[in-house]
């Protein structure tokens, strides 16, 4: 079966990659805030240390042969690894010249090795100008299938963002939020009502942000004002969604003169322009509850497979969906993406690719 | 890797696999993973039964015992092979996975030492 992998991660080899990107030339100058409680166990894969040594995910060849190759990975989504804690660094200017650096080290240094990479458009969300400035530079390669980034300064339903969503709407590309910077640096890790002491209930509660942002978006009005721009949640799990639709369509039956502006029921906006990636899927006891749970929200034509190559949680195509029904499998192993990210269109989906699809 | 005959056992030479060093042996189509754990041998099945990874590329060490709220006591030291990916505790002498101990479990294979050589029993 064809597979689009919707989360890879590439990495800088060291920050000095940047340097024929930056403005100024300077990469020493650049750092990253802490990205929340760091793994005690290690971030990587054990087996995903390039042949040469170095930092896994940072050789694009050997992510060739030990991903796309070893797994029949058909097209690879990458999002930067790297810079995962960049909307934690309050610095503005440097977070968005990191920003821009980085895309143009995806374009110029991966995008070469093989076709089959395909790349997100990193924004620093603080400055939301220079962001949808940003995105309008990069929108003219096919390649770039999505914008990202992995923290918002506030909820993202919020106006102070809707530069960002303006520019996504105009160039068609959907808006992909990360876990990894909700508690970096100045973001303050408190969307657990307090901050977490463990790297265990780090982990659980990345996906909390999500609940809020989806409330957010949808309430007030994202996807009526931007009906070009679908949300793409990376990492934040997806058995939550019963809970949050149901939850929602019930507020709003009481609430709804709070949010005129909504034409449908706040579970179809959610239905219809937020997408979830797999990794990393809940795993309840019997496995065939997933399959129940998701079901009632029709989450089969909302879900693209994603591996997280080359972190410690990588989900394996051969595994990851065992318990589902045949005919989710290719939904969520490639159509639903490729419909998302309009590869057809793009004319990416060539070869011995489109001949399977 | 040396897979002598007969086909339930496996012989390998002792200078092949010092202290520190881990390799795959394959038998028919069981993976094994045997590693030399400070003079200790043990083989255990090389696929995670989680996702399949590659257990020989894990880490092996020591872990935190079951203890009181707030206590913490090292334990199992050189005794616990976790997975390469979802780091997942395996003990080598049981195969059981510490935390879910009924449900996941690797295959441990009996190692008989010389001083010349390791014997596999598949």
């Amino acid at each position: 079966m064809p597979i689009i992998d919707a989360d890879v991660h590439h990495q800088y080899p060291n920050v000095d990659a940047l340097a024929p990107y930056l403005p100024d030339h300077d990469a020493a100058k650049v750092f990253f805030p802490n990205a929340g409680i760091g793994n005690p166990r290690g971030g990587m894969r054990k087996d995903a240390v390039p042949p040469g040594g170095g930092v896994p995910g940072s050789d694009p060849r050997f992510m060739v042969e030990h991903h796309l190759d070893a797994y029949g990975v058909d097209y690879a989504i990458l999002n930067p690894g790297s810079p995962l804690a960049l909307g934690g660094l309050p610095f503005e200017d440097m977070a968005a010249d990191v920003a821009s650096a980085t895309n143009d080290w995806t374009v110029h240094e991966w995008f070469p090795v093989d076709p089959r990479y395909l790349g997100s458009i990193l924004v620093a969300p603080r400055d939301p100008q220079r962001a949808a400035a940003e995105i309008h530079r990069m929108a003219s390669n096919p390649r770039m299938v999505q914008i990202t980034m992995t923290s918002s300064p506030c909820l993202m339903g919020d106006r102070y963002m809707h530069p960002i969503y303006q520019a996504a709407d105009e160039v068609g590309l959907p808006m992909c939020l990360h876990v990894g910077g909700a508690d970096a640096g100045v973001n303050f890790g408190s969307y657990f009502g307090g901050a977490p002491s463990s790297f265990i209930q780090h982990h659980v509660g990345m996906c909390i942000p999500a609940l809020a942002h989806v409330v957010s978006m949808v309430l007030e009005g994202v996807f009526e004002k931007f009906p070009n721009m679908h949300l793409v949640l990376n990492e934040f799990g997806v058995t939550w969604l019963p809970f949050l639709m149901w939850r929602l369509d019930m507020e709003y039956r009481a609430g709804r003169e709070d949010v005129p502006w909504l034409k449908r029921m706040p579970s179809e906006y959610i239905r219809e322009f937020v997408h979830f990636t797999t990794q990393p899927l809940e795993t309840p006891d019997r496995p065939k509850d997933i399959v129940t749970l998701l079901e009632l929200v029709g989450a089969q034509d909302m879900l693209l497979y994603s591996s997280d190559y080359p972190h410690w949680d990588f989900d394996s195509p051969k595994y990851v969906l065992s318990g589902f029904p045949a005919d989710w499998k290719p939904k969520i192993m490639f159509e639903n993406s490729l419909k998302l990210f309009r590869l057809r269109e793009r004319g990416l989906a060539l070869g011995a690719f489109a001949a399977a699809v | 890797m040396t897979a002598t005959q007969p086909v339930d056992t496996v012989t390998i030479p002792l200078r092949d696999l010092p202290p520190g060093a881990r390799q795959v042996v394959t038998v028919g189509r069981r993976e094994i993973a045997v590693l030399n754990v400070a003079g200790t041998i043990h083989a255990v099945s090389n696929l995670c039964p989680h996702q399949r990874a590659p257990m020989v590329a894990g880490t092996v060490g020591g872990t935190r015992l079951p203890s009181d709220v707030g206590e913490f006591t090292y334990g199992l030291a050189g005794q616990v092979l976790r997975c390469p990916w979802h780091t997942y505790e395996f003990d080598l002498t049981t195969g059981r996975c510490l935390a879910d101990p009924d449900r996941l479990k690797l295959n441990v294979y009996r190692v008989e030492q010389t001083d010349t050589e390791v014997v596999i029993h598949v």
